[in-house]
């Protein structure tokens, strides 16, 4: 067995059972082996196509997502996923290849510094030197990827070291999660300032979903009736339906939502970390609470907003801790009228298709069952704000890093690891564009998932700003030049079609969900419309803009 | 400002490199560094004079995140008396 091997062997050990990669000349090797390979290896045609799709593979089954690239090229276009996952705390493992230890450092072909590259992006990276490296450093960086707080994390294996034959090497201990130290003290307190609050909110961030506590969460909001709101990453932590759910906070929050924050006395942060979009100007935010701040990560507490309480141990322990239902009914009740007496609405004059509208729509027919991916910009806000989810992993986005492209191989990603869940690809004109040769993955895999493409010709989100902010100097935002969308699809074999007015909205609805097989809807929007509301830069999240709808 | 700060690491490939980087990254500047080896060359004890405005905590609990660092003990005039993770 050759170190190649051993990588595969080790793979299948762990119950990897998708890799998703790209060939090259110092990773050969390893494809050879994946010749043999128990699991199965998906040829995306980029490494960032590989690197996103391990990574929303990894949200949506709650498992590692491996992907694989060779040396120079191959390792540089996989940074941008690693980018992704690290901002969203996503368990990634990227195997690279490197050339061979003795050409390291002497600027070989297709030789570059992947561990210097990628060091600031990735929870760790590990360059084995032997063979003996290998055997440990494998195991290690998988169980690194998932242990704590998740995120991705870098082999980069040399071609020598995968030729050579494996000497029997025991693989070492494996890496034992190290929890937190547990203060009662912080319980205690917490649970204080849990009874003597008034309006107490809970703000639900991603942190939940990775620790799989969204039923846990959602049974203790029910049982202490706490109103609640999320970040982009806590979407579908608590169903977007419940009565207790205020929606989104932050630059395209609910006005529910932001009014509550701002009204509330004490603001419990769970598994969030006052990103500056769901803050809006810091000093402003949440003026008249106390803090209590649960996360896993000690770094988060503390680091923009000072807590009151901050505890580092499970939310589990934090539920049980203030499980006594605080007497807010006042408090609930103008939670409730400020939900109901700011509704969206979808009645837009025109006769354009109306994207909230069609993407309400769209959630109410799928029930909120299906896996939605997005890309960035106005439709990934759109998708944020209309439609429903009843888990945090069906709800695909790219948060904190904002990568445009993330969309179409988080589709691919999300789609082996539900086949049988319907999965929708929501997509802007500029994102698409970005990994639009994933398409042929779609088509070679014959993937049955469903693109709904909202064009309006340019960079919408950045037009928006621009016309905002800019005193309405458009620069480089005009995409009137795209290609033909429906030929784009249709020549890498997928079926597609192309619709303009509001009255197609419901046969566009009944297409994504009857069709089968893979299929791109071209959906002209109008390239005037905006977000709304928006809190605008420098901003406290109350000050909302709201523009005319369209 | 200046903080000081003590780190045991693992002498992993990159491990002052990856220290170093998250430093910078979180609005320090080494103004001062003293390093030594320790259990033959496996570990090393490093310390270091910086100098920033940013909470010289919240540096420190980044630090102790990273894979290679066994120890990391902080202190500032930020935070008055020293931190240990």
């Amino acid at each position: 067995m050759n170190g190649a091997h051993f990588v595969v062997k080790t793979l299948e050990r762990l119950g990897v059972d998708t890799v998703f990669g790209y060939p090259g000349g110092a990773i050969m090797p390893l494809y050879d082996a994946l010749v043999e390979a128990r699991f199965r290896h998906i040829l995306v045609r980029h490494e960032q196509g590989a690197a996103l799709a391990a990574d929303a593979y990894a949200r949506a089954s709650g498992k590692v997502g491996v992907c694989l690239a060779t040396s120079g090229p191959g390792a540089t276009n996989l940074v941008t996923g690693l980018a992704n996952a690290y901002l969203d705390s996503v368990p990634v493992l990227a195997i690279t290849g490197q050339v061979p230890t003795v050409l390291m450092g002497t600027d070989a072909f297709q030789e570059v510094d992947v561990l210097g590259i990628t060091m600031p992006i990735v929870k760790h990276s590990f360059l084995p030197r032997t063979l003996e490296d290998l055997a440990w450093m494998l195991p290690e960086a998988y169980e690194l990827a998932q242990n704590g707080r998740p995120g991705p994390v870098v082999l980069d294996l040399p071609k020598d070291l995968t030729q050579a034959i494996m000497p029997d090497i025991s693989a070492g201990p494996r890496l034992v999660p190290q929890p937190n130290p547990v203060h009662p003290s912080s319980l205690r307190r917490a649970k204080q300032l849990f009874l003597e609050a008034k309006r107490p909110l809970a703000y639900i961030g991603g942190g939940v979903g990775i620790a799989q506590s969204e039923t846990n969460l959602v049974n203790w909001l029910e049982h202490t009736g706490l109103p609640a709101v999320t970040t982009l990453k806590g979407i579908g932590s608590i169903p977007g339906t419940h009565p207790q759910c205020l929606g989104m906070l932050g630059m395209h929050g609910t006005k529910a939502a932001n009014y509550a924050v701002q009204d509330c006395d004490l603001l419990i942060a769970l598994g969030a970390r006052f990103d500056d979009r769901a803050t809006g100007k810091l000093k402003e935010f949440a003026p008249l609470a106390k803090v209590i701040h649960v996360d896993l990560d000690p770094a988060e507490i503390g680091k923009l907003r000072g807590a009151h309480v901050a505890y580092s141990g499970s939310f589990e322990s934090f539920f049980e801790a203030c499980s006594q239902p605080p007497a807010i009914d006042a408090w609930q009740k103008q939670c409730a009228l400020w939900k109901s007496s700011n509704p969206w609405r979808y009645d837009a004059p025109g006769e354009g298709i109306y994207a909230p509208r069609l993407l309400h729509k769209l959630s109410e027919a799928t029930r909120a069952n299906a896996i939605v991916t997005c890309d960035v910009g106005q439709h990934q806000m759109w998708v944020a704000q209309h439609m429903n989810f009843n888990s945090p992993r069906q709800h695909l986005s790219s948060s904190g890093l904002g990568t445009m492209g993330y969309g179409v191989p988080a589709a691919i990603g999300a789609q082996f690891a539900h086949p049988d869940r319907p999965v929708i690809c929501v997509s802007g004109d500029g994102s698409f564009m970005m990994n639009v040769q994933e398409l042929a993955t779609i088509s070679r895999y014959k993937l049955p998932i469903k693109i709904l493409l909202l064009d309006n010709q340019s960079l919408g989100l950045v037009r928006q700003w621009q016309e905002l902010f800019f005193n309405g100097r458009f620069s480089e935002i005009d995409l009137s030049d795209n290609p033909d969308f429906v030929q784009v699809a249709e020549s890498f074999g997928i079926p597609a079609m192309r619709f303009e007015s509001a009255d197609q909205e419901d046969l566009l609805v009944d297409l994504i969900r009857h069709k089968s097989g893979p299929l791109l809807i071209h959906a002209l929007i109008d390239p005037k419309a905006n977000v709304w509301p928006l809190v605008p830069p420098g901003a406290a999240n109350h000050q909302m803009m709201e523009g005319v709808t369209t | 400002m200046n903080a000081l700060c003590s780190l045991t690491l693992n002498n992993l490939e990159g491990a002052l490199e990856r220290v170093l980087g998250v430093i910078r990254f979180r609005g320090f500047r080494v103004v001062g560094m003293h390093a030594s080896s320790m259990r033959g060359d496996s570990a090393l004890q490093i310390q270091l004079e910086l100098a920033g405005t940013r909470s010289v905590t919240h540096l420190t609990k980044h630090l102790a995140k990273l894979y290679e660092v066994l120890s990391v003990q902080s202190q500032g005039a930020e935070q008055g008396v020293g931190g240990s993770i």
